[in-house]
């Protein structure tokens, strides 16, 4: 498994969990799985600008 | 004392965020821009060059990219509490910038580097615009700002058109003397436009191409295929925004679907009704929905360099976006604040 999916794995459940567990409630949920949401794009995209063999993977794919 | 501690916290967030940029290689395009700062001469993107022949190496450029970051970052604190948002919204407005996905192309790619030097141009030119802007501080500021703009990439012809959108906000915010009305400066932006387009060779020349071999080129392009494409990023770039599951380094314009493209003209022309909408009751609002028209706008007609708008390019545009996000926290927070 990619490296980065795993570090994504890591941080989604715990702060889904910890958040609706904090928060009681819905809205505490939602604002986990949105800010997880945000942290986990951001950590791919610099993944994919910092990392030599995640661009030219990219673009293999991509047929370019 | 309670300032510091928020901007130290998001400088270190960021700096943890794109701490794999220090080692870093170079991608895509970075090796070819080197060369092209190294071996182009004459004034287009001179100050970007010069960047460039500053930081050879690639963790030099990553880092001078980030600096540059966080430098946008402190010139649209600085604009946004002129502009009258309170500390929340002004925060929120940062943090956005600083650690929002669809930023990262300007941080991790050094290409990306001279939309993000016509950003510290325009904001630079925006905050003296935004004050006193007939006084001699002013002027130099605006002129400034400009010219660091427009010698970074092409580009920042965008300050013609956001410096006189910032002063006719900013009309009734100082008493300005009875010679320096609001219309002056978009008077002076619109004869430096003209005088631009017929020394540049005209608005054929400036709407499409830049050689006869481009003429060739893109001749079976026509301006509403290329308005629609651009439009159909539009709706990309302003849906990851909102979500940005799946963004992606590699977009591929072309292959957007029509719906899509539809979807992002329809948002352009809700964005300029709704700026005549709340253009007396919000300001602001109307302020920031024509900021992101300005910055879109000529991408919609300007063929040259027939680049689709990318993520990079997008960034101006974003801005709009994060003050939007700023005022709405403030808004909402007096909502609920609120006695009953």
């Amino acid at each position: 498994m990619d490296s980065t999916l795993l570090a994504e794995a890591r941080l989604f459940w715990p702060l889904v969990v910890a958040g609706a567990v904090a928060s009681g409630g819905f809205i505490g949920l939602l604002v986990a799985l949105c800010v997880t949401e945000v942290a986990c794009e951001l950590q791919q995209m610099i993944h994919d600008y910092t990392s030599v063999h995640a661009w030219t993977h990219r673009h293999v794919r991509k047929g370019a | 004392m309670r300032h510091l501690a928020v901007g130290l916290f998001l400088l270190a967030l960021t700096a943890g965020a794109y701490r794999t940029a220090w080692s870093a290689a170079w991608v895509y395009e970075d090796r070819a821009t080197l060369t092209s700062a190294t071996t182009t001469t004459g004034w287009q993107r001179v100050i970007t060059y010069a960047t460039w022949r500053l930081t050879p190496t690639p963790r030099a450029a990553h880092l001078l990219n980030l600096m540059c970051h966080l430098v946008i970052g402190l010139l649209l604190a600085i604009l946004a509490r002129r502009l009258g948002l309170t500390a929340l919204g002004m925060w929120v407005v940062v943090l956005l910038w600083l650690l929002h996905p669809l930023m990262v192309e300007t941080v991790a790619y050094a290409k990306a580097r001279s939309e993000q030097l016509v950003l510290i141009g325009v904001l630079l030119a925006l905050i003296a615009a935004s004050g006193r802007w007939w006084r001699p501080l002013g002027l130099i500021g605006i002129s400034g700002g400009s010219l660091f703009a427009l010698g970074s990439e092409p580009s920042g012809v965008v300050v013609f058109l956001l410096v006189p959108l910032m002063v006719w906000h900013r009309q009734h915010a100082q008493k300005a003397p009875s010679w320096a009305s609001w219309w002056m400066p978009a008077g002076v932006a619109a004869a430096l436009i003209v005088a631009g387009v017929v020394w540049y060779g005209g608005l054929w020349a400036v709407v499409n191409v830049d050689t006869e071999a481009g003429i060739t080129s893109v001749s079976a392009v026509t301006w509403w295929q290329w308005g629609l494409a651009q439009s159909g990023a539009v709706w990309h770039w302003c849906r990851t925004v909102f979500w940005p599951a799946g963004v992606t380094p590699d977009l591929d314009v072309d292959h957007l679907s029509p719906l899509t493209q539809w979807l992002g003209i329809t948002m352009m022309m809700a964005w300029a009704g709704l700026a005549v909408r709340y253009s007396r009751t919000r300001p602001l609002v109307t302020l920031a929905l024509l900021w992101m028209l300005c910055m879109i706008g000529p991408r919609l007609i300007v063929q040259t360099p027939r680049s689709y708008l990318n993520a990079a390019q997008f960034a101006g545009a974003f801005m709009g976006l994060a003050l939007l996000a700023g005022y709405g926290t403030e808004q909402w927070r007096q909502q609920w604040t609120r006695p009953f």
